[in-house]
């Protein structure tokens, strides 16, 4: 079993101190709605009890991680699967712009363009040939025109280009 | 005799050539994305749901459960010849399989595993066929204040057993009842935590939180993971794959025994087919004459967990169909589906949709002895299917998950949604909160509030309703007790440590 590393920790600590803040906001909402009308729970009811649960529950990951800590051993049973490899942020970071990126354009440039965009893009990010990016990117949107438009009769935004 | 009568028209309806089609395609799907690691049954069905939606609800459950059925054989494969489980319920098939397959017996290993699962399989169908109108004619009795008692074990169980850190799977859980909340409330009008959006007035969709958990956060996971190696090579010939009369005397007792724990494991919430083949893999080993010889290729260590998985995966049909509440990430993505199809699986199913229930029972027999065969004659196909490089796949599977959550309300709202729960779904898996949690929450929050609220309507606001009824306050008995354990636990552990301190 490996010690937890500092940066498992801190990243650890932070989000659950975000669920706690998460908690309060959640409290906070609740209470301006009704928590019971009459003898009968309302609107507010249980957004108040989730939101209490949810802070009682990253109380409890923040304690854990100083216990962990402390003690030099994660919390909880062992790990069953092999950890993660090390993150390729830059990688992930072009997968989730080209993503965005896509989604931004599917009203403008319609949505099998935009899709052939997509993948055109991510095969190349992850090492594909560019022949084999190409066809994809020309095939699979073919594809999903038989598929959604033609067959399922789903009305796709199209581009300037009249697809 | 009644269930034989049944089973007919459950069989008279899969004959149906769309439904019988859909059987097929499911398999098949679900055999791709058991050999394909890191996509699994969930996110498939997550996917493809707004495909399927086109289908009746019928057709589309009969290939939801091809799917998963699919999915737990296919697993083996990468499992026996990469040493990379391709789904998680074959994590333990990695051990004894892979090391199988490097003293060459590779085929053996693989044609066990079918058997073994067919086997599985089929008796849990007949075990499920026999138990589930029972147990849905129990639930019958039951009121808002059973359902919300039950509901609540039902989540307290799945944090339980997913993920190392109950506290995280409760966050997750929670998070999951928040958005379930999200939009107008269905008894007073209200709207809640919409932040002004038109699109939340209607609640959170199902579908592109699920698509964003399961799919496209898999594809970010996968990126990460990198390639499969080069793994064994084998002959996979049908000879090879047929196992001998002494490999079948070594597992026949595992495979009975998988196939008992891994159907009363599935049925739990929480537990599902990985736990049930982890279970069954060290219960065979305890019960071996030869324990030493697990580890180093023991066929009973691929026959026992193989056949729990599938057992499970039939076992985790009761609480769906008869309940209406699912155990597993799996299970919660097609009650998902159902609900969108204005089916709500519970007692009331097997009366009011009698022919829809028997046909997806009806379906599973069918579907084992499809993966069978695929299984014993079609294993070179889908090794091929390995060398597609992932540089095609996963774009690929990011590309139809857009337009699959697009075409659901051909809305781009919606595909937002799903690219936020993907990122988020990246974020809980590198900080290991589990997401099924989140997911099944999600399904479950409705139906949680309304039965919580009913009972406190019957008993004009006494919570004393939850502890008087006796089926209730056992459910919230066990309950305690769950949420409890790990508390007492980790105190013990603190205290053992410190013990340990002191003596060294």
């Amino acid at each position: 079993m490996s010690l937890p590393r500092p940066g498992r920790v801190l990243w650890d600590r932070l989000a659950a101190l975000l669920l706690l803040a998460f908690a309060v906001y959640i409290v906070a909402v609740a209470r301006q709605l009704t928590y019971m009308q009459g003898r009968v729970p309302g609107p507010g009811f249980a957004p108040f009890w989730i939101g209490v649960g949810l802070g009682v529950a990253a109380l409890a990951i923040l304690a854990g991680s100083w216990r962990e800590a402390r003690s030099g051993r994660p919390a909880g049973v062992q790990p069953e699967e092999e950890p993660l490899p090390p993150a390729r942020p830059l990688t992930l970071v072009a997968i989730g712009a080209v993503t965005i990126a896509a989604v931004v354009l599917i009203e403008r440039v319609g949505m099998l363009t935009a899709l052939a965009l997509v993948l055109l893009a991510l095969g190349r990010i992850l090492g594909g040939s560019w022949r084999a990016a190409v066809l994809t990117a020309i095939g699979l949107p073919l594809f999903f025109y038989l598929l959604f438009a033609l067959w399922l009769k789903v009305p796709l935004p199209r581009g300037p280009w009249g697809f | 005799m009644e269930t034989l009568r049944l089973l007919g028209e459950g069989f008279a309806v899969v004959v149906q050539p769309l439904n019988l089609a859909a059987a097929v395609a499911g398999v098949l799907v679900g055999q791709l994305v058991g050999v394909l690691p890191g996509i699994g049954p969930a996110s498939t069905i997550a996917i493809l749901l707004p495909v399927t939606l086109s289908l009746n609800a019928t057709a589309a459950m009969i290939m939801f459960i091809g799917i998963y059925y699919g999915a737990m054989y296919g697993g083996t494969i990468t499992s026996v010849l990469f040493r990379i489980p391709g789904e998680s319920a074959s994590v333990m098939t990695t051990i004894d399989g892979y090391a199988m397959a490097r003293r060459g017996r590779a085929g053996p290993a693989l044609g066990i595993a079918a058997f073994g699962s067919f086997i599985a399989g089929t008796l849990g169908v007949i075990a499920l066929m026999l138990l589930a109108p029972s147990l849905a004619r129990v639930a019958l009795a039951f009121g808002p204040p059973e359902y919300a008692t039950l509901l609540l074990l039902s989540l307290s169980l799945i944090v339980y057993l997913t993920g190392r850190n109950p506290a995280k799977g409760a966050a997750a859980a929670l998070l999951g009842l928040w958005l379930s909340v999200v939009g107008v409330d269905l008894i007073t009008a209200k709207p809640r935590f919409t932040f002004g959006q038109l699109n939340l007035l209607s609640g959170v969709e199902f579908v592109p939180v699920a698509v964003g958990l399961f799919g496209l956060a898999e594809v970010l996971l996968s990126v990460q993971r990198g390639a499969a190696g080069a793994g064994v090579t084998a002959d996979l010939r049908l000879r090879a794959v047929l196992p001998t009369v002494a490999d079948w005397l070594a597992s026949r007792w595992a495979i009975l025994r998988g196939t008992l724990i891994g159907f009363f494991v599935g049925m739990l919430p929480g537990a599902g087919a990985t736990a049930a083949s982890m279970i069954s893999y060290a219960t065979e080993k305890r019960f071996s004459r030869h324990p030493e010889r697990f580890g180093t290729g023991a066929i009973e260590g691929v026959a026992a967990p193989e056949s729990a998985n599938n057992a499970a995966a039939v076992g985790a049909m009761v609480p769906l169909l008869t309940l209406g509440i699912p155990g597993s990430a799996t299970t919660a993505v097609m009650l998902g589906g159902l609900l969108i199809f204005g089916l709500r699986p519970g007692p009331l199913l097997f009366q009011e949709h009698a022919p829809f229930v028997w046909g997806i029972i009806a379906s599973m027999y069918v579907s084992n002895v499809l993966l069978v065969l695929l299984n014993v004659f079609a294993i070179p196909a889908f090794v091929a299917v390995l060398r597609l490089p992932r540089a095609v796949l996963l774009p690929s599977i990011a590309a139809l998950a857009i337009i699959g959550v697009y075409s659901l309300e051909n809305s781009v709202f919606e595909v937002w949604m799903a690219l936020l729960f993907g990122g988020l779904g990246y974020l809980m898996h590198r900080l290991e909160y589990p997401p099924a949690p989140l997911v099944l929450a999600l399904v479950l929050g409705n139906t949680f509030e309304e039965t919580v609220r009913q009972s406190l309507q019957i008993s004009h606001g006494s919570l004393a309703i939850f502890a008087t009824r006796p089926l209730a306050a056992a459910f919230l008995v066990l309950t305690v007790v769950l949420i409890a354990l790990p508390v007492v636990a980790q105190r013990r552990q603190v205290r053992r440590l410190r013990a340990v301190r002191k003596a060294t």
